[in-house]
């Protein structure tokens, strides 16, 4: 990191807070990364739901941020994997997509955040901030 | 008469009046004795002469009239008067009676006594008994027109006055005989008709033409009213002397209505079929509107997610640019994402807007004379970064003659462009992709295969519709709007050509073939150049149409010369016309093997002249070549067979092998 954040923050608090990103678009999937790092997350980013899966499965993420439409394995397979395994880790998830149109109201129910592409980066932090920071610690009642 | 006797002598008479067979002529003595009997008298009476001569005559009366002394009146009556004629019965020698009509002349002597009488009769039998047969005959009809009670039957005189009326008469309109019989037919007319003159006018017309049939309401005795269906037929004389109308007459309300609710069942069932059908077409346009709806969603749907996702990455990166620094390398990597972002939507645009032209029909084309091998490359050119990227290798092969075409480069570049980006979007890491481009005598074609994912074959045949695409939409890798092998084909189209599409199947590549008619092509210089150098070539080319018989149809002069000089100096024997007008009558006129027509052309134009030509029987197999300039009316083309199009300019070489390949020649 060479440039100050776009937010000043107190980033040192999330030092230790770990996101992944999971998008299939290069472009977006840096920018992501880099506004998360620079909110202080480490971050780690994979281009298909398979990828997603298999991290899950060994890390305790602070953070997921997923996007629907994926190749392959879509993100809502990644969704159920969670539901079937750590439903409470559900709440540290912001999911993303560019057809907010096709996505029906009970499905923010069950998720943290829906955040519609094209997304301000302020909107993202600000999600970010609250998902990560909830009660519920990945692991816990699972 | 006695005059022309007096010339003969006695003799000559006596055998005269005993050849005569068809009457009985003999003499009687003053009180009745037979004095001579001819041949007639033997043949009618049944007696020789031997038997009757010197008998009295009353041998051939019946027995009641020689009992009323006539006989013997009959001779006084002769003597006091000179002559007496007669019709009664005789009696032949058989005992057999029959009616004749007789003369009995006196004869006197020069003091005016009585010498004796001349009898001549005739035998009356066969005029009798036809006279009886028609007496018989119309009674027989009199009772048979009578007893028809289905049909009122009666007479007319010439005036319309009834004088004979029959059961069914009676029946139909309820008048006794009495009641009608001497009064005009008038009667039977509803009133308003009498006044408008109607009955007078049937009368009339059937004087004039003999007959009048009517379908129309009259009136019973009662009031009531009746359809009748009445024919009046004018009854002639002997000499041609009118005397009177035969009237038949039918009451046909029954049959009419009949007829009527028939209809009106047919009418009625006709409407509920009409009904069905029009509810079954509006349940199948409406799936078919709700099908493009539903399309039209998915295509909105699609399109605004493909826009969305650019459209973060520009946004996202244009709000952390003004925090980075001039050297920092994010800055340069945070640019060239926005560019990529904004060029992806541009394309997205591009073919949206290119979709909504071809729709509308507003896609025009801007040919000119340009080098295809330039365009392929200026296509390659354009994918080679993103090909680079992924290592794919492209592959290019193109023939030496492929020349120059009259193509809207910037399209067909497109088109090329498009087929490459697919081939390298659906090709693996490392991958090859070719290009091949060749020239026959036809066609350009132009091949871009690639060693991908290959296409279903279930998909195979919507590759080229719109808004088609093979992703499952939950988990697309290749993203896009599906519309670019749509565009692809309908700008070939609009070029006059074909696409196709070959693949082995999932993982097995695919191959897409361009084809661009020969027409749009014109040999590059140095083709034409290669052609001259040949010696066999000219030669070859003066043979080819070696007495083929070809008409040409173009209005414009310069155009029809030059096709004319072109086909002649390969040998064909030409016709030209410069109306489609002329051209079918030539074509009445003599059968050429092979027909060449302009399509645009004022009045009647090259379709509707090949129409008019296929219509024809005997000239419907004939070979038509046809010559157009862009855009070629696709719509028309489909319904009207050509067995080969050539675009303008026209290629006097490509003409004469396309006008040899219609009939089957091929250059050797």
């Amino acid at each position: 990191m060479t440039s100050e954040p776009a937010n000043a923050q107190p980033a040192e608090r999330r030092r230790s807070y770990r996101a992944l990103v999971v998008e299939d678009d290069g472009a977006i999937l840096r920018l992501v990364k880099i506004v998360l790092e620079r909110e202080g997350f480490t971050v780690e980013g994979v281009s298909h739901g398979g990828a997603a899966i298999s991290l899950l499965q060994n890390v305790a993420y602070d953070l997921l941020i997923l996007d629907l439409m994926l190749p392959h394995v879509g993100g809502e397979v990644v969704l159920g994997y969670l539901e079937e395994t750590q439903p409470k880790y559900l709440r540290r998830v912001i999911v993303t997509t560019a057809s907010p149109r096709k996505i029906p109201c009970e499905f923010l129910d069950r998720v943290c955040r829906l955040l519609a592409k094209p997304f301000d980066i302020d909107q993202l932090i600000l999600f970010a901030r609250e998902c990560s920071e909830t009660d519920e610690r990945p692991g816990d009642g699972s | 008469m006695a005059n022309q006797l007096a010339l003969l002598d006695a003799e000559e008479i006596a055998l005269l009046v005993d050849s005569v067979q068809d009457y009985a002529i003999f003499l009687l003595g003053p009180n009745g004795e037979i004095r001579s009997w001819n041949a007639g008298a033997a043949r009618i009476f049944g007696y020789s002469i031997d038997q009757v001569l010197g008998r009295n005559f009353l041998i051939v009366y019946p027995e009641e009239d020689i009992k009323a002394e006539k006989p013997k009146n009959e001779l006084a009556v002769a003597s006091a008067t000179g002559r007496i004629e007669d019709e009664g019965w005789r009696i032949r020698a058989n005992g057999e009676r029959f009616w004749v009509n007789t003369v009995i002349t006196a004869l006197r002597n020069k003091d005016g006594s009585v010498r004796g009488f001349a009898k001549v009769t005739r035998d009356l039998t066969e005029r009798r008994e036809q006279e009886e047969r028609l007496r018989q005959s119309e009674e027989l009809f009199r009772l048979l027109v009578d007893s028809v009670r289905e049909y009122a039957i009666f007479m007319l005189d010439p005036e319309g006055r009834i004088t004979t009326w029959n059961s069914g008469a009676q029946r139909i309109k309820g008048y006794e005989p009495s009641e009608v019989i001497g009064r005009s037919f008038e009667m039977f007319f509803p009133e308003e008709d009498v006044k408008a003159g109607k009955p007078q006018r049937e009368l009339q017309i059937a004087r004039e033409r003999g007959m009048f049939e009517d379908e129309g309401w009259r009136v019973r005795k009662d009031g009531t009213r009746f359809l009748a269906n009445a024919v009046l037929t004018a009854v002639h004389g002997k000499h041609g002397e009118l005397r009177g109308f035969a009237k038949v007459l039918r009451d046909v309300t029954e049959r009419k209505r009949a007829e009527e609710t028939q209809r009106a069942l047919l009418e009625q069932r006709e409407a509920r079929l009409q009904a069905e059908e029009e509810k079954r077409r509006a349940e199948a346009s409406s799936r078919v509107a709700q099908e493009a709806n539903r399309a039209k969603d998915e295509f909105l749907m699609t399109l605004s997610h493909e826009l969305r996702t650019p459209m973060t990455a520009i946004l996202g990166w244009s709000r952390l640019l003004p925090t980075l620094r001039r050297d920092d390398d994010l800055f340069d990597d945070a640019v060239a994402a926005i560019a990529r972002g904004a060029e992806m939507q541009a394309r997205l645009i591009d073919d949206v807007l290119d979709v909504s032209r071809v729709v509308s029909g507003k896609l025009r084309l801007k040919p000119e004379q340009v080098d295809l091998a330039s365009v392929i490359h200026g296509a390659i050119d354009s994918v080679r970064q993103s090909a680079d990227a992924r290592s794919i290798s492209i592959n290019e092969a193109f023939a030496s003659n492929l020349g120059s075409a009259y193509v809207d480069p910037t399209r067909i570049q497109q088109v090329i462009w498009n087929l490459l980006a697919n081939a390298i979007k659906f090709t693996p890491l490392g991958g090859a992709v070719h290009v091949v481009a060749v020239r026959n005598s036809t066609h350009v074609q132009i091949t871009v295969s690639d060693t991908g994912e290959g296409i279903d074959p279930g998909f195979l045949p919507h590759v080229f519709e719109p808004f088609r695409q093979a992703e499952n939409p939950r988990t697309r890798v290749h993203g896009g709007l599906g519309l670019g092998l749509s565009i692809v084909r309908y700008i070939v189209e609009a070029h006059g050509g074909s696409v196709s599409v070959k693949s082995e199947g999932r993982g097995r590549g695919s191959q897409f073939t361009v084809a661009l008619p020969i027409a749009a092509v014109i040999p590059s210089e140095e083709a034409r150049e290669q052609r001259k150098e040949q010696p066999a070539a000219p030669s070859l080319n003066a043979t080819l149409l070696s007495g083929v018989r070809v008409l040409v149809l173009d209005d414009d002069n310069d155009g029809r010369a030059l096709i004319r000089a072109a086909l002649m100096r390969a040998g064909a024997i030409v016709e030209a016309c410069d109306t489609g007008a002329r051209a079918l009558a030539q074509l009445e006129k003599e059968k050429p093997d092979v027909v060449v027509t302009d399509i645009a052309m004022p009045g009647m134009d090259g379709y509707a002249f090949t129409r008019a030509l296929r219509e024809r029987p005997h000239l419907a197999d004939l070979k038509i070549v046809a010559l157009s300039a862009f855009p070629i009316d696709s719509q028309s083309a489909e319904t009207v067979r050509f067995d080969a199009r050539l675009l303008k300019p026209i290629d006097p070489f490509a003409l004469v092998e396309a006008v040899a390949a219609a009939i089957g020649k091929q250059p050797s």
